[in-house]
């Protein structure tokens, strides 16, 4: 095989990678806000459920949800998961992500000052005023570098839908390193994970400037 | 508040949809189902439909429709099954699976699975059958087999001035070996060489063989306990390595289906006889010459 | 009568903060609350502003009442949608300014008045901009938070409230997270308010502003008001001794 082929060949998966890594971040960074205020619930049985999923999700490997959300639903209810492979991989990484986004919207919701709080209850904002207009924005500010952190671990972490057998960059990298005898490929993999991370580290730096205007 | 709520909800519930939707392309845009148009219709397929495909099975050449064969293998099993010179997939067992598949006028689809989750592939439908290099050796009650169309023997790899020469030659040397294969499962089994293990100094477990065979060459072990197919494929052009003259052991590969599968499997092994017939399994078996001599239908 | 608070009590685990408070403030009045930490000044404003609820008694705001005590002896309170309105009456200026961090001078004037009050956003500029200028800090209206001192947060603090045309401002020690020598431009805006008429209530631990500016002082302990009248009657002639006491310990 060329360099050239094995090149084209990989393209394909890192386009691959980077789906993962847009679908997952599309879904979970909003999916996470709304597990973070039902977390907060004025409801016990919500907060409950809430935290139990959080736990679980925290609590065991992303390999081993990616495999009950692809299998499980025939082990359960005998349904056929043809087609099922790609949405059971993107759900899985949702789903896991947002647990981990939900808690550090969590963290941020929670070191805000009460003082913000108090000044806009006086002013007359409504509960969802407060939260859009003065809180939001200041948390954003606030989780930005552990968000960095967490997007940086899924660049690397769609590595992990080989469990799936989703021919990801990862993969196809051991496909081919297994059939040309040649370390090669790896060393693609590892430029171009190294490559997109830098750009992600360099986009969230730039986020961050932008919210640096004020302290 | 609850509004607020509602609008993240109803927007993270379209992102799954679309999420949903886009597998629709995407095992299409897979270098696996290149070749097979129908992967990118599967998601649309309702339950009906599925059922339909399942009773076709019983008597796949006869319906009307076309019956898609799912073959299930693994991309990391060269030369059975892997990604070939032109980056796309292949191997003698893809070959040989697209041949039966061409006998009988049936919809080839590739599915490439991780190894691990073979069973769980097998057993939730998601293919036809594990047809990947599949050793029947301490399986035989595990699946329902076809014929064996490929000896394989367990061979240990050295370089040729390493001055072993026999098994007893590896008391306390480093031995590799690869996860899930066949040699690794003969040097933890008690009736297998398991009394041999225990004389290395260790055996250490890789997740591929390129790996184990790059410290081979860098020293870092003495020797490489494998497959001969898969050594043979590793050894091309390097002078320098060679195989003990005694094996380690000796199995049978073959196509294991689900064990109410009878139906396909017999189909199955009638094409693979007439194939062999039709000089097909020939054919393709010179073109890989590192396992040629092993292919043993018709011998 | 802009505010009366009638029979106020409030407890926090058990711990009795207000016994039967009672006080009213009139349009124009200055009223200042002064006492030792921990007499329940601080928890009174709160209740007054509706950022604590009170346990027992009345609070009337322009006549209308917010809240009341029932027949079980429980305070109730009017619909929330209703309690926006009472709130659109006072204003509160925090010990700790609480400014908005993420928006300038300017915007943390106006959202309010944007957001809540719906006004048109020209006015909003309009009024906002002629407050600063009021508090001698118009140069500062693009400034973010962070680059003001605390003088000026506190200045801007007091505009942000006053842009809400509140019929009356509560202060909150408006003074004591400040370094002294910002105190006197901060004392000074709220004198300037106080000859505009505007209807203040001031706890602070100023005495000699209150003595100044005050139309009557309260004067609390216990979470009881202890003396209550006239500034010069209640500074220079006490009638009670927890006053006096009080108040020699400002006087050295």
């Amino acid at each position: 095989m060329t360099l050239s082929t094995m090149l084209s060949t990989m393209a394909a998966g890192m386009l691959r990678t980077c789906g993962i890594f847009a679908l997952t971040l599309i879904g979970s960074l909003p999916l996470g806000m709304v597990i973070a205020l039902l977390r907060k619930s004025k409801f016990a049985p919500v907060r409950f459920l809430v935290s139990i999923y959080i736990a679980v999700i925290r609590g065991t490997p992303l390999m081993l949800q990616l495999l009950v959300w692809y299998f499980g639903p025939f082990y359960l209810f005998e349904w056929s998961i043809r087609g099922w492979r790609f949405p059971a991989l993107i759900l899985g990484f949702i789903l896991n992500y947002a647990a981990y986004f939900a808690e550090i919207y969590r963290g941020g919701i929670e070191s805000m000052p009460v003082g913000q709080y108090e000044a806009a209850e006086v002013l007359g904002y409504t509960r969802t005023q407060t939260f859009m207009r003065i809180i939001l924005p200041q948390v954003v500010k606030r989780i930005m570098p552990s968000v960095t952190n967490e997007v940086i671990t899924l660049v690397k972490d769609t590595s992990l839908a080989f469990t799936l057998a989703y021919q990801e960059v990862f993969s196809l990298a051991k496909q081919i390193s297994a059939s040309q005898t040649s370390f090669m490929p790896f060393v693609i993999a590892g430029v171009f994970y190294f490559i997109a991370n830098y750009a992600v580290a360099f986009a969230m730096a730039r986020i961050e400037k932008a919210l640096d205007y004020y302290r | 508040m609850k509004r607020m709520i509602a609008i993240l909800l109803t927007g993270s519930a379209v992102l799954t949809l679309t999420a949903c939707a886009a597998p629709a392309s995407a095992p299409a845009a897979a270098p696996a189902a290149q070749e097979t148009a129908p992967a990118a219709e599967a998601p649309q397929e309702t339950a009906e439909a599925e059922e339909a495909a399942e009773t076709e099975e019983a008597a796949p050449a006869d319906s009307g429709e076309t019956f898609v064969f799912k073959h299930g293998f693994d991309l990391d099993y060269p030369p059975y099954s892997y990604i070939d010179d032109s980056g796309k997939v292949g191997g003698f067992d893809v070959e040989m699976a697209q041949a039966v598949c061409e006998y009988y006028g049936w919809q080839y689809e590739a599915v490439p699975f991780n190894w691990d989750a073979k069973d769980a592939e097998l057993n939730a439908g998601s293919c036809d059958c594990i047809w990947s290099g599949f050793t029947v050796n301490g399986r035989e009650d595990d699946y329902l087999w076809s014929k064996p169309y490929s000896d394989n023997t367990q061979m240990i790899m050295v370089n040729k001035n390493s001055g072993i020469e026999t098994l007893a030659d590896l008391a306390g040397k480093i031995v590799g070996v690869q996860t899930s294969t066949s040699a690794y499962d003969l040097l933890n089994d008690e009736e297998g060489q398991a009394e041999l293990c225990k004389t290395f100094a260790s055996l250490e477990v890789y997740e591929t063989y390129t790996i184990a065979f790059n410290d081979l060459k860098a020293g870092a072990i003495d020797a490489i306990a494998i497959d001969v197919t898969s050594g043979n494929y590793l050894m091309s052009g390097q002078e320098d390595y060679g195989y003990l003259d005694e094996a380690l052991g000796s199995e049978q590969y073959a196509i294991g289906f689900r064990k109410d599968d009878t139906e396909l499997r017999d189909k199955i092994d009638a094409a693979l006889d007439a194939l062999v017939a039709d000089g097909t399994y020939d054919t393709i078996g010179q073109k890989y010459p590192e396992i040629y001599d092993f292919l043993c239908l018709g011998k | 009568m802009i505010v009366e608070m009638k029979n106020i009590r409030k407890h926090f685990e058990g711990l009795e903060v207000l016994k039967d408070i009672s006080f009213g403030v009139d349009s124009g009045e200055v009223v200042s609350i002064i006492g030792p930490s921990g007499s329940g000044k601080s928890t009174l404003l709160r209740c007054a502003t509706f950022l604590e609820t009170i346990d027992g008694g009345e609070i009337i705001y322009m006549g209308k009442r917010a809240a009341h005590t029932d027949e079980s002896g429980r305070a109730v309170y009017v619909h929330h949608r209703e309690l926006r309105q009472f709130r659109a009456y006072c204003g509160l200026v925090f010990q700790q300014f609480n400014l908005f961090p993420h928006y300038n001078v300017l915007q943390n004037l106006i959202d309010a008045p944007i957001e809540v009050q719906h006004r048109n956003r020209d006015e909003a500029e309009q009024t906002a901009m002629e407050l600063l200028k009021k508090m001698g800090i118009a140069d500062k209206a693009k400034a973010y938070p962070y680059q003001l001192s605390g003088g000026q947060q506190q200045r801007v603090a007091i505009a942000r409230a006053l842009a809400m045309k509140p019929e009356i401002l509560f202060f909150d020690e408006p003074t004591s997270a400040l370094d002294p020598e910002l105190t006197g431009e901060v004392l000074k805006v709220i004198r300037q308010l106080a000859e505009e008429k505007m209807t203040m209530v001031v706890v602070t631990h100023e005495m000699s502003f209150a003595k100044a500016v005050s139309n009557r002082v309260i004067f609390m302990a216990d979470g009881l008001i202890v003396e209550h009248g006239d500034p010069r009657e209640v500074f220079e002639n006490p009638h009670e001794d927890r006053t006096r006491q009080f108040l020699r310990v400002f006087d050295r």
